[in-house]
């Protein structure tokens, strides 16, 4: 009787059950999209044949509203471009109008900007390991992440008062002088937190379930990631230098020793590995940066009514938490931006994700959308 | 190679393909392209060996009203050489079309569909022209300098 049922089945599959191709809508709201990002994925069985990617549900127009703000006035906007790391594209905005205008922030001022975009960038890989993990059904590392980040939080809120959208690296410098005891405070949270790098590998890297998961899935070839724009340590793990701190170093990148994470794969495990050794190095400039800390003061004298000069732009980029982040001005002479674009890391990663999910399964899409560490607010702007 | 040594190499190898060449104040280098050669411009900056403009940083445009044009702006960037240049090109603001560079540059494909849907500009030959950001049923191009609505108030200076 079993026999005859297989043999029945099996002769159904070869003749009338063939497969048929549906669509599956993924979001706007699921919380493995990180944010409202919506995902239309054509599937055969649990193959996928096609990803598009549907955007600007979080399309909030800031580069309209930076045209109508004054130049300082943009900062607060900027918070809102990436969250995750509010500092790093405080940090680009103000470059960007520091250049266009000729402006110098004093010495004391460029360290504490380094220290505050190097505790973001652990704070922001933190919080994308625990979510990477967690898209992938480890739940454990997203506490141990939360952890140590809630730590680097508290020194921001001693520092501005804020805990998610500072607003501090400001035109000219920062916002306020950092309190007498945030050098030891900052130094006692680094002595705390290099043992816990290790505590994360031991949990992940050569996990079994996790290496199934994430190693040799999701390739991106070098030619590929160039050609597609997909940058930061996403395109690092397919063996291409292209930190901007290296290759085009801005602040004092060039006077602090640091390596650039390499590795060779480009598939998600290399993302990660990338990421985990990028957060020792980070540890690393801090450590350099605080001592070199020296007093003085924390910005720089500025005219009464900061204007651009008249038919002059700048195209300024930085190395952000995400990867390659630039901020485009055009200045008319007033005291508003003709044109603000925000090219952010996030909008090229994600282009990227349709490519590299052909021919997975449903489950991988996860993986490889949690291993280039997207962000939706800085996709829609 | 410095900017003024690109600037001029690009003025002598691309003479009858750009209207102009300029290192601004603030350090950059600024081509300007013909419409017509714009594409082709665009693959042998790519292509030659000297220049390996490989990354599409960016690429956005800007309206101006005044002298009734739109530019494409694209930002590149070189691997390699380690360097940055900016090249321009002017469309017409009353019918803006310009051939896409989405077949140099893939990440092209979705800066470019933003440039449409928040300037209107259209690329010609692009594989998925659509809105990006705004609904697909949105008429108004939101980022050009004369766009009103009824939520949109400008703050009095």
């Amino acid at each position: 009787m079993t026999d005859l049922l297989l043999s029945q089945i099996k002769l159904g599959a070869e003749s009338q059950f063939g497969t048929d191709e549906y669509v599956v809508n993924l979001g706007p709201q699921h919380p493995a999209t990180h944010g409202v990002l919506r995902l239309i994925v054509k599937l055969d069985g649990e193959t996928v044949k096609e990803t598009t990617p549907v955007l600007g549900y979080l399309h909030r127009s800031i580069e309209k509203i930076c045209e109508n703000r004054t130049y300082p006035q943009c900062i607060t906007y900027t918070d809102r471009v990436d969250y995750v790391s509010a500092m790093s594209v405080n940090l680009a905005f103000a470059l960007a109008t520091e250049r266009l205008m000729g402006l110098e922030a004093p010495p004391r001022a460029q360290w504490l900007r380094m220290i505050m975009v190097e505790l973001q960038r652990l704070a922001s890989h933190l919080l994308w390991m625990g979510a990477f993990a967690g898209d992938i059904g480890a739940l454990t590392p997203f506490l141990y992440g939360l952890r140590e980040r809630e730590r680097i939080i508290d020194l921001f809120e001693m520092t501005c008062g804020q805990r998610l959208t500072y607003n501090y690296i400001r035109i000219g410098g920062v916002m306020i002088d950092v309190l007498p005891e945030f050098v030891p405070k900052c130094r006692a949270f680094l002595d705390y937190f290099e043992p816990k790098i290790a505590e994360y590998e031991e949990l992940l890297t050569y996990n079994p379930i996790f290496l199934e998961r994430t190693k040799g899935v999701g390739i991106i070839s070098p030619e590929v990631g160039i050609n597609a724009g997909v940058c930061g340590p996403s395109l690092r793990g397919s063996g291409v230098p292209c930190d901007v701190r290296k290759q085009q170093p801005y602040l004092y990148y060039d006077q602090v020793k640091f390596n650039e994470c390499l590795e060779t794969a480009g598939d998600c495990w290399s993302r990660y590995r990338v990421r985990m050794r990028e957060i020792r190095e980070s540890v690393s400039i801090l450590r350099q940066c605080l001592d070199r800390l020296e007093p003085g003061p924390f910005e720089t004298k500025l005219p009464p009514v900061l204007k651009a000069p008249p038919a002059s732009e700048i195209y300024s980029r930085i190395e952000s938490s995400r990867g390659e982040m630039g901020v485009y001005l055009v200045g008319d002479g007033t005291i508003k931006p003709w044109k603000c674009k925000f090219r952010c890391a996030s909008f090229n990663n994600t282009y990227v994700l349709d490519q590299l999910t052909r021919g997975w399964k449903i489950a991988d899409i996860m993986a490889v959308l949690g291993s280039l560490d997207m962000i939706v607010p800085e996709v829609d702007r | 190679m410095t900017n003024e040594e690109m600037k001029t190499k690009i003025e002598s190898d691309f003479k009858d393909w750009i209207l102009s060449a300029a290192v601004s104040p603030q350090k950059e280098v600024i081509i300007t392209a013909k419409p017509a050669t714009y594409l082709s411009l665009c693959r042998d900056l790519r292509d030659k060996n000297e220049y390996s403009f490989q990354h599409l940083s960016c690429l956005t445009a800007v309206d101006y009203p005044k002298e009734n044009k739109m530019t494409v702006v694209c930002h590149l960037w070189s691997y390699k050489k380690c360097a940055q240049l900016t090249l321009k090109v002017d469309v017409d603001r009353a019918n803006p079309r310009i051939p896409t560079v989405e077949n140099v540059w893939k990440s092209a494909n979705w800066f470019e569909r933003e440039v449409f849907d928040l300037y209107g500009i259209i690329f010609e030959g692009h594989s998925d022209l659509r809105r990006i950001m705004m609904p697909e049923d949105y008429t108004k191009f939101p980022l050009r300098k004369d766009f009103t609505d009824d939520g949109f108030i400008v703050k009095p200076n």
